[in-house]
């Protein structure tokens, strides 16, 4: 628990690091996103800033030319230099020229363009560059044409070319501004141009002059005039002069930041919600497969203890094979892997058998430690050979020893003698059997004596009962007639007596047959709990014939005309075929065993009646059953005979059983006639 | 063991009384002597059963005669001496009336 506890707080521990992590490096990823998405802002800006700027000078530029044009027109053409010359201060204009369609120029208030006598009029065609460029008016009408500032063709000063057409003459009127000039034309038309303007949700355009007065500015309308200074490091900004105004565009850093916020923010939760629901997952994933690890570990000691239960139990039957005079079958069906029912039986004496059935109190696994208490209590206290009273009440005092959780266990224990088919029995508080006396089944009812575990020093009370040959005892749990299907009703005291009566109980196969009735009862429902059974049938004594010879063909005859006799009043189906299997016995045994003496013993048995035959020998070990049957279809010239012995012992003999023991060959073979019961 | 012989033309009867087993099988195979008969019955009638000793002088008399070209037919066959027939495969190979 400790261990998982710390478990998870190592993977909260390492989730939260892992988010923090991943949410640092969006952060710092986002910053430089934005960072850059505000430069890539302004650089587009200023595209458009520059456009709007010069259309903004030049239209301003071109009114004065215009104004220039009209001023000359109305002081009348020709002019001179001088006039020229006042004319440009007045309009604060450079220089001011008008040249014919030619490109000559013919007036001008510079007077190195005019014609005198050392050379010719300074001709727009012909000086190329960007002088050339302005022929472009001459094709009128109301042309006008700007150039950028830039160095010009005639003399190389700096100066910015404008011109317009002139109606009067088709050539046209052109002024050239210098730098201050054309601040001081423009500054005006820039006034609040950029006001409105917003770069990047709070950021703007601010233009100055050359001697850092505000133009125009976003931020503060009336603030024309006042004196700029540099934006601080809380801005990302750029300056460009354009058209001779230092301009700038600049981005409040927390206004740009604003969508890394957010992103950053919405990545945060999601991350967060995915991590949260990928820790439980992980959580989830790890707990149930420990779960089920220790579902595993627990699923496999349980199997090992019901292997360890079902062998403690007696479970090979028949469990005394060359026991004739009864038959013992029991079974046991646990409602959990472990119950805390059991059987048992031994013996106890020569001629004496034990055989109980007995049920704790509880189920599972308490129930079954219990159980294999009481079994071994009752076993050891039965080895000392007393009477099965003495035993029970030995047996009661052991288990109440240290029983604090008040468990006990209620048990039927008889013991029969196989000499006389008397039987002493003692009811712990059990259910009553049900018995086959002389044909008659019934329950076997008696006053029940205080369960075992319960109370120390208890007497408990023997009673008795005589068997006959063909008689049986049938023992079982409650689990069986306290069964219970879907509708809740019982299988029943009467639905178990009706069903023992109906079978002859022969061979185990009552128990299997009261299973499955009890099964069908259920009909689906659970097997609510231990269903155990035993059934002990008294035969009564055989008849017996034994005798002992030597390995010769005298003693075969000798063995064979006993046997004869032995068989006196089987009906001779039985007998003729018996008498043939034994020969080919006794025939393999005289001829090839090596065997210095051998032994015949003839069984006559009772309910059912039957004959069983033990063969012994001293010879070399031979395990007739596990030869190889000859095949019996080939054709007379390929057939032999060897072989064929077996094979008839085999087909006509139940049960055959071999075992070596002793270092003898013990081979027993029985057969059943006549009644079945 | 009783073994009585009777020849009606070309046919042999062998009638044969008393069990057949180890101890009795040599005394049946000296009786069984077929001479120039073409068709011999072996009657076992009279015999309550008969081990794999009898089954191996059966066999002999069986393939003697499809030697010779004749034939042998097993004839009165009891229960238990039919069981052991069934049982070895010797009722598919024998001639049994």
């Amino acid at each position: 628990m400790t261990q998982r506890r710390s478990l998870n707080l190592k993977l909260v521990l390492s989730v939260f690091a892992a988010f923090l992590l991943s949410m640092a490096f969006t952060w710092f990823l986002h910053s430089r996103l934005s960072e850059r998405d505000a430069y890539k802002l302004i650089d587009r800006t200023f595209e458009n800033v520059e456009d709007e700027m010069s259309d903004c000078v030049e239209e301003r530029l071109v009114l004065q030319c215009m104004a220039v044009r009209e001023r000359i027109e109305e002081d009348g053409y020709p002019v001179d230099t001088a006039s020229l010359q006042a004319l440009a201060r007045e309009l604060h204009v450079t220089e001011i020229s008008v040249a014919d369609t030619n490109g000559d120029i013919v007036a001008s208030s510079v007077t190195d363009y005019l014609a005198s006598a050392d050379r010719p009029a300074f001709n727009f065609k012909t000086a190329g560059g960007q002088a050339e460029d302005m022929m472009c008016l001459v094709t009128g009408p109301d042309t006008e044409y700007c150039q950028p500032y830039r160095s010009n063709t005639a003399n190389g000063a700096w100066r910015k070319f404008i011109g317009v057409w002139m109606p009067s003459t088709g050539g046209f009127v052109e002024i050239g501004c210098d730098g201050e000039s054309l601040r001081g034309l423009s500054r005006s038309s820039l006034m609040d141009l950029f006001r409105n303007w917003r770069v990047g949700g709070n950021g703007g355009i601010v233009v100055t002059t050359m001697s850092g007065l505000i133009l125009s500015d976003y931020e503060e309308p009336n603030r024309e005039g006042a004196h700029w200074e540099d934006p601080d490091s809380s801005f990302y900004w750029k300056r460009k002069e354009i058209e001779g105004f230092p301009t700038y565009i600049m981005i409040p850093k927390d206004s740009a930041a604003v969508q890394r916020d957010v992103l950053v923010g919405a990545t945060a939760v999601l991350n967060g919600a995915a991590l949260v629901f990928v820790a439980l997952l992980v959580g989830f994933v790890i707990s149930s497969f420990v779960r089920n690890q220790i579902k595993l570990q627990t699923a496999k000691e349980l199997k090992m203890a019901t292997d360890i239960q079902l062998a403690a139990i007696p479970n090979v039957f028949p469990p005394f094979p060359d026991e004739t005079s009864f038959d013992i079958w029991a079974s046991m069906d646990t409602a959990r892997e472990v119950g805390g029912d059991f059987y048992d039986f031994y013996f106890t004496g020569p001629d004496r058998v034990l055989f109980l059935v007995a049920d704790v109190s509880g189920k599972g696994v308490p129930a079954a430690m219990f159980m294999m208490r009481a079994k071994a209590q009752i076993k050891s206290a039965a080895q000392t050979g007393k009477p099965i009273e003495q035993v029970i009440e030995e047996a009661n005092d052991a288990l109440c020893e240290g029983n604090t959780s008040n468990t006990f266990v209620t048990a039927w224990a008889g013991e029969l003698n196989i000499r006389t088919g008397h039987v002493s029995y003692v009811n712990a508080g059990h259910n009553p059997p049900i018995v086959r006396l002389g044909g008659k089944v019934e329950y076997l009812r008696s006053r029940p004596s205080l369960v075992l575990g319960a109370m120390a020093g208890v007497r408990y009370r023997v009673q008795e009962l005589q068997l006959e040959p063909g008689d049986a005892i049938y023992l079982y749990t409650d689990g069986i007639v306290e069964q219970h299907n879907a509708a809740g009703e019982l299988y029943g005291d009467d639905q178990l007596l009706k069903t023992v009566s109906g079978c002859s109980g022969r061979r185990g196969e009552l128990l299997s047959a009261v299973i499955e009735d009890v099964r069908r009862h259920a009909a689906g429902a659970e097997q609510a709990d231990d269903c155990t059974q035993l059934v002990m049938r008294y035969r009564g004594e055989p008849a017996t014939f034994t005798g002992e010879y030597r390995p010769t063909m005298e003693d075969l005859s000798k063995a064979s005309a006993d046997l004869a006799k032995a068989l006196e009043g089987v009906p001779d189906d039985c007998s003729n075929i018996m008498m043939v299997a034994a020969d080919e016995i006794f025939a393999n045994i005289v001829r090839y065993s090596g065997a210095t003496d051998w032994t015949l013993t003839v069984e006559r048995t009772r309910h059912p009646d039957g004959v069983r035959l033990v063969i012994t020998d001293n010879g070399k070990p031979f395990d007739p059953l596990a030869h190889r049957d000859p095949d019996t279809t080939l054709c007379a010239d390929d057939r032999e005979v060897g072989g064929l012995g077996i094979l008839i012992v085999k087909k006509t003999m139940s049960p055959v059983t071999y075992r070596r023991n002793n270092d003898r060959n013990i081979l027993t073979m029985g057969k059943e006639y006549g009644d079945k019961n | 063991m009783e073994i009585k012989t009777n020849t009606e033309g070309s046919t042999l009867t062998i009638s044969v009384s008393g069990r057949v087993d180890t101890v009795t099988a040599p005394e049946l195979e000296a009786g069984l002597k077929f001479g120039d008969a073409t068709k011999v019955v072996i009657d076992l009638a009279d015999v309550p059963y008969m081990s794999s000793a009898g089954l191996r002088l059966m066999l002999t008399a069986h393939k003697t005669m499809m030697a010779k070209g004749g034939t042998l037919q097993i004839a009165g066959v009891q229960p238990s001496v039919k069981e052991v027939f069934d049982i070895t495969g010797f009722s598919d190979i024998l001639n049994i009336i």
